[in-house]
């Protein structure tokens, strides 16, 4: 108990406290930055899911979102909600660019990382792995972390 | 909400469902012909026939959509589970439903286990396509299938309908509303008598 409280003492300090977390988040690839990778749980039997990050283009060379893959869906797709009038329409976004020194949202009622055929359900605090590969920088695998139901930006 | 600013509302559903130009163009032909909601013959979770007359006696709040929606649908889910708690006597008197424009896959037992998520009160109806389809056409609710294979969805309006204790029409909500917002409007709605 001693051990993890002075291990909670050194998070706490190495981090900055609470307002870090989605700092600590952060993943690398190359030029391009992903922030803070989050769902949301879901409803019980409910087979589908969407994913949300933020991706930073730090470099002087537009990238390329290819695809995503995750192992908790029978089929992971990058896809575009949007709402005309009040009818919402969700369909493949196809391949996304990433502008140099650019930045894209994956966010609640825009773009998102469609998880079809959900093989496990999520409660708040859960965390699963998503893989998005890019043109140039290749591939990373994200670890999301699973908020409430209604969240709508995936920082408590 | 006075009845005008109800038409209003009601042509806006009717528009974003497609069907409604004629009756923008004429006021007055609004007022006699726009009609929003219908008898229906529908399924319950359980399996059981639900008709328009389970719901009379209580303001019915009615939202189109499917299991398989990642966002739109558990949003308004968990919205009408927050506004029944945050009504407290009042909610009493309102029965939010939830009807599935997707029966393929929505069967009484699949919407039963998603249900079973939110407040115990919210009200799931499935049926045969072609019920759903008089039903969504009655509410002025649009609705269709967009991809192929397992893993299709489906585009639909967001609207939450209204209906009073009579089984009438008393205005619409959009599906995208905060809770507390939700709440007020709900309980203006209850206190005018609409």
């Amino acid at each position: 108990m001693t051990r993890l409280a002075t291990f909670l003492l050194a998070c706490l300090l190495a981090f900055g406290g609470l307002g870090s977390v989605a700092a600590a988040h952060e993943q690398k690839l190359g030029d391009l930055v992903l922030h803070h990778a989050w769902s949301r749980a879901n409803p019980a039997g409910a087979k589908s899911g969407a994913v949300f990050v933020t991706i930073e283009n730090t470099g002087d060379t537009p990238d390329q979102l290819l695809g995503a893959s995750s192992d908790v869906a029978a089929m992971t797709e990058i896809h575009q909600m949007s709402m005309e009038n009040d009818v919402m329409t969700m369909k493949p976004a196809g391949i996304l660019d990433i502008p140099a020194h650019g930045t894209v949202e994956l966010k609640p009622h825009g773009l998102h990382i469609m998880l079809m055929g959900l093989k496990q359900r999520f409660a708040e605090g859960d965390t699963f792995a998503v893989t998005l590969t890019f043109a140039k920088a290749g591939s990373v695998t994200l670890q999301v972390v699973v908020d409430k139901v209604d969240a709508m930006d995936g920082e408590h | 909400m006075n009845r005008r600013a109800l038409l209003v509302s009601a042509v806006a559903v009717a528009a974003a469902a497609g069907i409604g130009a004629s009756y923008v163009l004429n006021n007055k032909q609004v007022t006699q012909t726009l009609s929003v909601g219908g008898p229906f013959k529908l399924i319950g979770t359980d399996g059981q026939e639900v008709t328009e007359s389970a719901l009379k006696g209580k303001y019915s709040l009615f939202f189109f959509g499917f299991t398989f929606c990642p966002d739109a649908c558990p949003t308004a889910l968990n919205t009408f589970s927050l506004v029944l708690g945050k009504l407290g006597p009042d909610a009493d008197k309102v029965q939010p439903v939830f009807v599935s424009i997707d029966p393929a896959r929505d069967t009484p037992a699949v919407l039963k286990e998603y249900l079973s998520s939110f407040d115990p009160r919210i009200m799931g109806l499935t049926g045969t396509p072609e019920a759903i389809a008089e039903t969504a056409k009655s509410f002025r609710v649009y609705y269709a299938k967009q991809g192929e294979g397992e893993f299709y969805l489906m585009d639909h309006s967001t609207a939450i309908i209204v209906m009073n204790p009579d089984y009438e029409y008393a205005g619409v909500l959009a599906g995208n509303m905060q809770p507390d917002e939700m709440v007020v409007r709900l309980k203006e709605i209850i206190a005018q008598g609409v």
